[in-house]
């Protein structure tokens, strides 16, 4: 899959764990729990990684057991972040 | 006819004078703009003119939060026109947008300073319950109204009533000619739809040509019966033409289209108001050309004491004695001019006692 | 010159002709009612702030607050609230003609005034460092406010807190504390400094009464504070004092959604608030005693300032 860098017209603060990002566009906010916040900045850090890929640099990052809920995590941020594009779909 | 004279016009048409405005202008200035709802646009003119340093200081927070609404609204629009495109994707018509919403996708000089309330649409006649659908499924719902005024739109207007999108609260007016079938003109929509130019930046989106969007403009003006925004409205038609006059053939042009839609009328009274007003250059023989489409010398005596009221600023300050009648004139031709007299009278009467319309305070 | 030093026959006299002219934070109002409460309550609650001569030439608002004409003048009587001849609202009975004109005044700076990140909450000063704090229904934010305000913490605002965009700083708007029901006795119960109008009954939040604002607050009102905290409060019978941190992220999310003109601001609204957040701390605040509550903040304070 392809995930790209903030796209042109995006602003994003973090703060701790958590991250709200502004799309300039639609002049939507939105708020970045800690795991969808990891999981925008791991494929924004790595471009072009799949699915399988991107799971993988991340049960390393959180050193958690590879289970059912980790991977429906995965697939439902993913899709969140699509939805409000701050990632393009693949 | 009434001269006009209100501080807020002599300012849009001369804005020079500001350099020589004591404080009592200058609020007066920011009170006659905001009610008229040209505060932005008086603001991009003053900038554009270099004056912007001229204003004191008491005063200048109000034309920056002005602007800081107009600038907002502007990108809000552009996205606004790109879900509605997205809305109308399987729809094989073309869309076009009208009024304001179509200076902005075009990027004309008139998209300068202006606020809007609805997006306003042109599809086809055949595609109007499609388009309902389409947009209803993407979050749009006729709301805000009565059941009587839904069925006036319906029946009357053969037009679909307003939608307000159920999240983003915005507003598209979906038509599918430029004047209700009641009306006694009917410009052919086709020949609009023919001659629509497509815009920079926004696929799928289409505006009508430059002499059409004027006859809209003045059409609009001169059969619309509220006018609240009728000097801002006449702005923008003055920024049109002076945009649209740089070319070589677009007088011509605009009035051979005029003749041709039958709506020399409008154009007749739309060139005149706008010279009024605001001084726009417009050439002798043009005129002396849409001057065939004149109405009686009386008539003409009657509309000039209405619009040289009813298009002043809506503001206490700039309101004579006649000003209320002459809005209710204007009121209830411009309903004559879209209802035959056997619709009109009821709809009057339902409007006056059973539905009092409440005016929302303007954004400035 | 203040609002006291006018004889009273006069401020009813300009009120009911071409308007008193009055400053209050950083707006200037022009003021016009023919309704004695409308009157007795700017005499009582507004005595230092700044008016000028009736010929005064420049106003940010124009505002009425009078009866409307017709029918309703006479039976069961209203009154009306006009922004430069533009009702924003319909008409409410004519017992809370006050109330209508300090809501009204709060809708013409919440709806216009664009300088600002505009946020719904009270805020207060101590030591050079302001709180904010922001105001879910039932709060009790206006209470607490009103107590600060009468423990030596400056009063800011009571319902509008202005951040300037540019500075980031909070421009004060210290106008009336509006308190409801039970907080109107036990306000003035709290401190003999507290200085209160006469209650307007049966209005849509109860019975309300405005509070006065210390002098020393409204002197003080043209110096901008810096923003130290952003604080919830929330009153619950017999609750412990506490204050536990909030996540900056999600008190970001409330004022987004909260703040009155976030969405028209744009990207610098986002930065704006971002900006705010960056630089406080962010507290959610439980207590049901006020002294108690005073005290923690008096210690935020003494902490902040040294």
């Amino acid at each position: 899959m392809s995930a790209a860098a903030p796209p042109r017209g995006w602003l994003l603060q973090t703060w701790g764990e958590e991250a709200v990002a502004f799309d300039a566009a639609s002049g939507d906010t939105h708020y970045l729990a800690p795991f969808t916040r990891l999981l925008f900045e791991t494929c924004r850090d790595h471009p072009g990684l799949t699915t399988a890929e991107i799971t993988a640099l991340l049960r390393a990052r959180l050193d958690g057991a590879p289970d059912t809920d980790f991977h429906t995590a995965i697939d439902e941020g993913l899709a969140s972040l699509q939805r409000i594009g701050l990632l393009n779909a693949p | 006819m009434r001269a006009a004279d209100d501080l807020l016009v002599r300012t849009l048409r001369a804005p020079d004078g500001v350099r020589h405005y004591s404080m009592d202008e200058w609020d007066l200035l920011v009170r006659q703009a905001r009610a008229a709802g040209l505060l932005a646009r008086l603001s991009a003119r003053l900038r554009e003119q270099g004056l912007a340093p001229i204003i004191p200081a008491p005063s200048r927070w109000h034309f920056d939060a002005a602007d800081t609404l107009a600038a907002r609204q502007q990108i809000a629009i552009r996205w606004e026109l790109q879900q509605i495109r997205a809305a109308l994707d399987d729809l094989d018509t073309p869309l076009i947008v009208l009024k304001g919403a179509a200076y902005v996708a075009a990027r004309l000089p008139a998209a300068a300073g202006r606020l809007f309330s609805d997006i306003d649409i042109l599809v086809p006649r055949e595609s109007l319950t499609a388009v309902e659908s389409s947009l209803m499924l993407a979050g749009w719902h006729a709301s805000g109204l009565t059941d009587y005024d839904k069925r006036y739109y319906r029946r009357w207007m053969h037009e679909l009533p307003p939608m307000q999108h159920a999240v983003r609260d915005t507003v598209i007016d979906v038509h599918h000619a430029i004047l209700p079938a009641t009306a006694r003109v009917h410009p052919d929509s086709a020949r609009l739809r023919a001659r629509a130019q497509t815009v920079e930046d926004l696929p799928g989106i289409r505006v009508l040509a430059p002499e059409d969007r004027i006859l809209h403009a003045a059409t609009h003006l001169f059969h619309d019966g509220e006018l609240p925004h009728g000097l801002r409205d006449l702005t923008d038609l003055d920024l049109l033409l002076r945009d649209a006059g740089t070319h070589p053939d677009f007088w011509p042009r605009l009035t051979a289209r005029a003749a041709e839609l039958e709506l020399g009328r409008s154009l007749f009274y739309a060139l005149r108001y706008v010279r009024h007003f605001l001084d726009t250059p417009i050439p002798d023989a043009v005129m002396a050309a849409v001057a065939a489409h004149a109405p009686g010398r009386i008539t003409l005596a009657l509309m000039d004491a209405v619009f040289s009221r009813v298009l002043a600023p809506d503001h206490a300050s700039c309101a004579d004695r006649l000003t209320p009648a002459a809005r209710l004139a204007a009121y209830v031709r411009a309903h004559w001019l879209r209802m035959p007299p056997h619709l009109l009278l009821p709809h009057l009467f339902h409007k006056a006692f059973i539905s009092p319309a409440q005016q929302p305070p303007k954004p400035a | 010159m203040k609002l006291l030093q006018l004889p009273p026959a006069e401020l009813r006299r300009q009120l009911a002709s071409s308007g008193l002219w009055l400053r209050t934070g950083p707006f200037s109002l022009r003021v016009r009612s023919r309704i004695p409460s409308v009157a007795e309550g700017l005499a009582q609650l507004y005595g230092q702030f700044e008016v000028r001569s009736p010929h005064e030439a420049f106003a940010d608002f124009h505002v009425s607050v009078n009866p409307p004409s017709g029918l309703r003048r006479w039976v069961r009587p209203q009154v009306c609230f006009a922004f430069d001849d533009m009702p924003p609202f319909k008409p409410l009975p004519y017992d809370q003609a006050f109330p209508m004109l300090e809501w009204g005044l709060n809708w013409c700076v919440s709806t216009q005034a664009h300088q600002y990140l505009i946020i719904h909450a009270g805020a207060v000063e101590k030591n050079g460092r302001a709180a904010i704090l922001p105001a879910p229904p039932g709060s009790g934010k206006s209470t607490l406010t009103a107590a600060l305000m009468l423990s030596g913490w400056r009063l800011l605002s009571d319902e509008l807190t202005l951040i300037d965009r540019k500075t980031g700083l909070i421009h004060a708007l210290p106008r009336p504390v509006s308190l409801k029901n039970a907080s109107i006795d036990l306000i003035r119960a709290f401190s003999k400094d507290a200085v209160l109008n006469r209650p307007s009954h049966d209005t849509i939040k109860g019975t309300v009464a405005h509070l006065r604002p210390l002098r020393e607050s409204v002197l003080r009102q043209h110096e901008p504070a810096r923003p130290g905290w952003v604080i919830f409060p929330r009153w619950q019978a017999g609750a412990a004092t506490t204050l536990a941190p909030r996540s900056r992220a999600q008190t970001f999310m409330y004022l987004a959604e909260n703040a009155f003109n976030y969405s028209h601001l744009g990207s610098e609204g986002f930065r704006t608030g971002c900006a705010l957040i960056d630089r406080v701390d962010c507290h959610d605040f439980t207590y049901s005693r006020l002294d108690e509550a005073i005290t923690v903040f008096d210690r935020l304070a003494e902490r902040r300032g040294t």
